[in-house]
């Protein structure tokens, strides 16, 4: 059964992947980011699924590149879609200063196994970078039909993916051996990635508004 | 052992708490963005159907009052000018030749009397479709003619004030302040019950004014807002309209001192030639 959920889980990251395809032609950014990001999920299972079945012992190791690489694509995501230059350099310093917190951490204390204070601040950043671009949507005249902005479905949907993790990754680290909290982080990590990973796909099936707002001043 | 239990089922509820509190504010925070733009747009399209009401509002209070201008040219021609020409072909009809000379020349002076006469008439009526004055000698002297004209009456006492007009507005804008200002001081001649009048103008780098104040009974802002938007009554529309293709700005204020009422036009300064 565990293994089901997680597999619906892998499966369901293959699906804006092929999703990204049909809609090529539009070269529309956010699209063109959320394939990035899947590429790299989708590349990372099957490498990560290829390193466990061959080099068991490199496995955790090569899980640890995970976090920085997709917080990157994530904060680039972001760094897109939000039009105010102030919040491009924040976003561009907060991910600067994270990946310093997760060099000097690997550096400090290495450790092969989960580490719930960097899935942590990734999750409180992420929600963080998320209200924000949700009050700017709030603030700006130019930004009326989000409901046909790709933008809107993928942070929409990493914001609902880190907000659901982000009690199961602060207690992973602590209570992985207990058989039930196990039991909860695997069914609740998967339910929030299909979901994340269904409302990326429809960010990659929407149509992009172009119209301008009209001037009513 | 009950401690262990204890603390198990107390990551539990946090474990299932804590997502369901954070999926809770996520979703919550989603919904609201969506109805608060959903919300926007309801407001953006209502606004644009008031202004697309009003433009209608605008454009028939236009050909309205061209129509009006029309039918009175008409009329004008039609009672006026129609008889006075008939006149003149009755005395100057085919008999004519057939009657003695002193007759004959008593109806070439009463025809050529009736032709001055027409001469007039037409000459009016070209007059207040747009005032020699205006066109010759510019809006301060056919505002201070008007002023002399409303004076005459006896009525009201009117004065007017150009502080800085050396360069004369351009002639179109030129006639439709002209018309602007005939249309507010024929509001204030009709409606105020004003004891008198006065007019000033000014101008700076950016803006050119004219202010009318009057001690008579007068309107606000809201009082102009909610007239002019009312579908009978053409002058507070065409007054709109017009300031509206001159780009410009209208304010009716009441005095702080509760004396005066003012109207005041506010146009960009780059119409003076």
């Amino acid at each position: 059964m565990d293994l089901t959920i997680e597999d619906s889980l892998r499966l369901s990251s293959f699906l804006p992947v092929l999703l990204y395809f049909p809609f090529k032609k539009e070269k529309n950014i956010a699209k063109q980011v959320l394939f990035l990001f899947y590429a790299f999920v989708t590349i990372h299972s099957l490498l990560y699924a290829l390193i466990t079945f061959y080099f068991k012992e490199y496995s955790l190791i090569f899980n640890s590149f995970y976090i920085p690489i997709e917080f990157l694509l994530i904060s680039y995501f972001f760094l897109k879609a939000v039009q105010n230059s102030v919040y491009q350099n924040f976003i561009k310093l907060i991910s600067f200063l994270f990946i310093g917190v997760f060099i000097t951490k690997s550096i400090l204390f290495p450790s092969n196994d989960f580490d719930s204070i960097i899935n942590g601040i990734e999750s409180i950043i992420i929600i963080f970078f998320s209200i924000s671009f949700f009050y700017e949507t709030l603030k700006s005249p130019d930004r009326i039909f989000i409901d046909k902005d790709p933008f809107f479905w993928g942070i929409s949907g990493f914001f609902l993916f880190f907000s659901i993790s982000f009690f199961v990754f602060l207690l992973r680290q602590t209570y992985w051996d207990r058989p039930d909290f196990f039991f909860q982080y695997i069914y609740i990590h998967a339910l929030s990635g299909i979901l994340r990973n269904v409302i990326c796909s429809i960010a990659l099936l929407i149509k992009p508004y172009k119209e301008k707002v009209p001037d009513f001043a | 052992m009950f401690l262990l239990q204890a603390a198990t089922n107390n990551v539990t509820y946090v474990v299932y708490f804590g997502t369901f509190g954070m999926l809770l504010l996520a979703v919550g925070l989603i919904v609201f963005v969506i109805f608060h733009q959903r919300k926007v747009i309801y407001y953006q399209v209502k606004m644009r159907n008031m202004q697309a009401e009003h433009q209608r509002m605008l454009l028939q209070a236009s050909l309205e009052s061209q129509e009006e201008e029309r039918q009175r040219i008409a009329a004008d021609l039609h009672d006026d000018a129609g008889p006075l020409l008939a006149t003149v072909r009755l005395y100057l009809n085919e008999n004519l030749v057939h009657q003695d000379q002193a007759t004959q020349l008593q109806s070439i002076y009463n025809a050529k009397q009736i032709v001055d006469e027409t001469i007039q008439l037409i000459r009016n009526i070209s007059h207040s479709l747009i005032p020699p004055t205006l066109k010759n000698f510019g809006l301060e002297s056919a505002i201070t003619d008007l002023i002399h004209k409303i004076n005459g009456a006896g009525t009201i006492h009117a004065s007017c004030r150009f502080n800085d007009y050396q360069r004369r507005l351009k002639l179109e804008p030129e006639l439709s302040v002209f018309r602007i200002i005939q249309e507010l001081i024929n509001n204030i001649l009709k409606h105020s019950r004003a004891s008198f009048l006065h007019l000033t103008q000014n101008k700076n780098e950016q803006y050119f004014y004219i202010r009318i104040h009057h001690d008579g009974e007068g309107l606000t802002q809201a009082d102009f807002e909610e007239l002019r938007d009312v579908h009978s009554g053409l002058g507070l529309k065409n007054i709109q309209g017009r300031i509206k293709i001159l780009g410009g700005k209208i304010f009716f204020e009441r005095d702080a001192t509760n004396t005066y009422f003012k109207a005041t036009i506010e146009l960009p300064a780059d119409m003076v030639q």
